[in-house]
């Protein structure tokens, strides 16, 4: 009885001597084809994702489709507060009308702020300032003109209370205000 | 490198076809696999060449290949897609005895042939074929039992139990 191995060997051998290799250029051909093919590979991965990356978080950090848009002036997306903590709950600002004229006025309200305590209501950049009182309950209320000489557009309306706890910089809310063309 | 490498290459690429013509059964996916694993080591071969046998390292990526499923899929369906009838002329001419061997061999699952080849016809002890097949030694000596009981079965050989490859 013959041993499986050395049938094995055998067959192996019988089948090797049948074998045709191409030649050794051919392997090494192939081998630096690939290997070209590998690093082009790499390197257009590498490409790719810089530019991805390079888009996406672009030196001004706005992304791709904002780099050449201008940002419009216009309501702020959020009123800047810098409410401190208080008794009387956030500062609030409200004003009527939302679209005022030049020449005209604008009723601006609120409250939240120290109660008996001064307050500042301006908008940006019109030069408009306004001292306001603020009641025992901590209400504002006061009108502001708009000057003549007022171009359309949207200003900030802020409100400043100025209180000893907190100092000058008090609490402040901040509201867009449009201003229009004006009336003839 | 080019002659240690076609040295390395017209010496060993008959033997190591052979040896995968045992675990492909197919003489032309032998070549094939054969000659992936060269193609690899060329790319390597600042490595390889300081290796004691660079053969063992083309041998075992060979096998390894021949048994990629991925690759036998895709072959399968190149074969498919030719519908030639050279494709089926896969069983090289070779002797009576040769072709029951490779008869019964076929009939095995190709990763039983694969053990079978490492273990008894290349000596390699099964801690080390399941090392390098990445498989539990409980795994390749359940295979090579299989194999065993079908060989014997087939072939009137003797068939030695499996050494553990310690000592």
């Amino acid at each position: 009885m013959d041993r499986l191995k050395d049938r094995l060997a055998a067959l192996a051998e019988e089948v090797g001597e049948l074998a045709q290799p191409p030649g050794v250029a051919v392997t090494v051909w192939r081998a630096r084809r690939r290997r070209r093919r590998v690093v082009a590979r790499v390197a257009g991965v590498g490409l790719f994702s810089v530019v991805v990356v390079g888009l996406l978080l672009n030196p001004l950090g706005r992304g791709l489709l904002d780099v050449d848009t201008p940002k419009p002036y216009g309501r702020p997306s959020s009123p800047a507060t810098t409410h401190r903590p208080g008794s009387l709950g956030p500062l609030t600002i409200t004003f009527r009308p939302r679209k005022v004229a030049p020449g005209e006025q604008l009723h601006v309200r609120g409250r939240g702020c120290d109660p008996i305590r001064q307050g500042e209501v301006s908008i940006d950049p019109l030069g408009i300032r306004a001292s306001v009182l603020i009641d025992k309950d901590g209400r504002y209320s006061t009108l502001l003109t708009v000057p003549r000489t007022a171009k359309a557009g949207t200003y900030d309306l802020w409100m400043r209370c100025l209180s000893r706890e907190h100092g000058d910089d008090g609490i402040v809310v901040r509201d867009a205000v449009v201003v229009t063309e004006p009336k003839k | 490198m080019a002659g240690e490498f076609e040295e390395l290459y017209t010496s060993t690429f008959g033997r190591l076809v052979g040896q995968l013509f045992l675990v492909t059964g197919d003489l032309h996916e032998a070549e094939e696999v054969v000659q992936e694993a060269f193609t690899r080591a060329a790319g390597r071969w600042q490595r390889l060449r300081e290796y004691d046998v660079p053969e063992q390292w083309v041998r075992r990526v060979a096998i390894n290949l021949a048994t990629d499923s991925r690759r036998r899929v895709r072959r399968r369906l190149a074969v498919l897609a030719q519908l030639d009838s050279e494709a089926a002329a896969v069983v090289p001419p070779i002797s009576v005895d040769g072709l029951a061997v490779a008869a019964a061999l076929a009939t095995l699952p190709r990763r039983q042939r694969q053990v079978v080849v490492l273990h008894y016809l290349l000596d390699v002890p099964v801690r080390e074929v399941a090392s390098q097949l990445s498989v539990p030694v409980g795994t390749v000596k359940s295979r090579l039992a299989r194999a065993r009981s079908a060989l014997a079965a087939q072939l009137d050989v003797e068939i030695e139990r499996p050494r553990s490859g310690h000592g």
